[in-house]
């Protein structure tokens, strides 16, 4: 396993650990990786020298304080599950509308091509709830920030 | 040594060993390995537990084109070590106590 590998392999076992902590093990591991591979040991050598990556990231876990892991994000969870809902309750009516012009197009075979797109914008304008729209659209946006942000803290 | 031993001097060690001068974690390895068993694992969790409890602190410098981490010794990280001193007498007693060398006298 050359250097790379490693940290990759450690970053996926340290996925308990809050981000700015993991980054942490992950710079030092780098560190000190390379300053073995300096000493005259070759990268395979440094990684080998390690030893077990189950058992360095039990260690690290059992080491760190409770604080530094990461807890199950609940508020990410709600907004995520309202994005969903509300988009599928958005498309779902758009796509049983689509299905159902293709087959009455495909069945009756007089409507043209182009009808089929064109009927689905006319029915999707007659019987738009538009508050519906407008409240998937906030959702999925505060959900966005929300997530963006997060990835940005710390 | 045993576990819990070790965890409780290691402490003092990493103290010591950045005691003199700035050091970094491969250099710390190599000078208290001589003396207690440390790896690169068991260093830095007791390197962020330190930090967290202000005894050290650190900063990045460059070198050969990738960052190294320095950690230095802060005035309550000397306290600690002086601490640790005056506690040296008591520390003895018990071990020749644990050892059994005064049973006899």
């Amino acid at each position: 396993m050359n250097k790379q590998e490693f940290l990759k392999a450690l970053k996926r076992k340290l996925r308990k650990l809050k981000r700015g902590e993991r980054k942490k093990y992950i710079e030092y591991y780098d560190e000190i990786i390379s300053d073995i591979v300096e000493s005259g040991v070759s990268e395979e050598e440094a990684v080998k020298k390690q030893g077990d990556l189950e058992q360095i990231a039990e260690e690290i876990l059992t080491n760190t304080n409770p604080a530094n892991l990461r807890s199950r994000d609940w508020g990410g969870i709600v907004l995520v599950v309202a994005s969903a809902i509300l988009l599928s309750r958005c498309i779902a009516p758009l796509l049983f509308k689509m299905l159902y012009d293709v087959n009455v197009s495909t069945s009756i075979g007089i409507i043209g091509g182009a009808d089929g797109p064109t009927s689905i914008l006319i029915a999707g304008k007659i019987g738009t709830p538009w508050g519906l729209y407008i409240a998937t659209a906030v959702v999925v946006i505060i959900t966005i920030i929300y997530f963006v942000k997060k990835h940005f803290r710390k | 040594m045993d576990r819990q031993l070790r965890k409780g001097l290691l402490e003092f060690c990493v103290l010591a060993a950045i005691r003199a001068e700035d050091s970094y974690g491969y250099k710390m390895i190599e000078d208290i390995s001589p003396y207690i068993d440390i790896s690169e694992s068991t260093l830095y969790p007791i390197l962020r537990r330190l930090e967290v409890a202000g005894k050290v602190k650190s900063y990045n410098t460059e070198y050969n084109n990738r960052i190294r981490k320095y950690f230095t010794i802060t005035e309550d990280g000397k306290n600690s070590l002086q601490e640790f001193e005056k506690d040296r007498m008591e520390l003895l007693k018990v071990l020749e106590f644990i050892a059994g060398g005064r049973q006899h006298e």
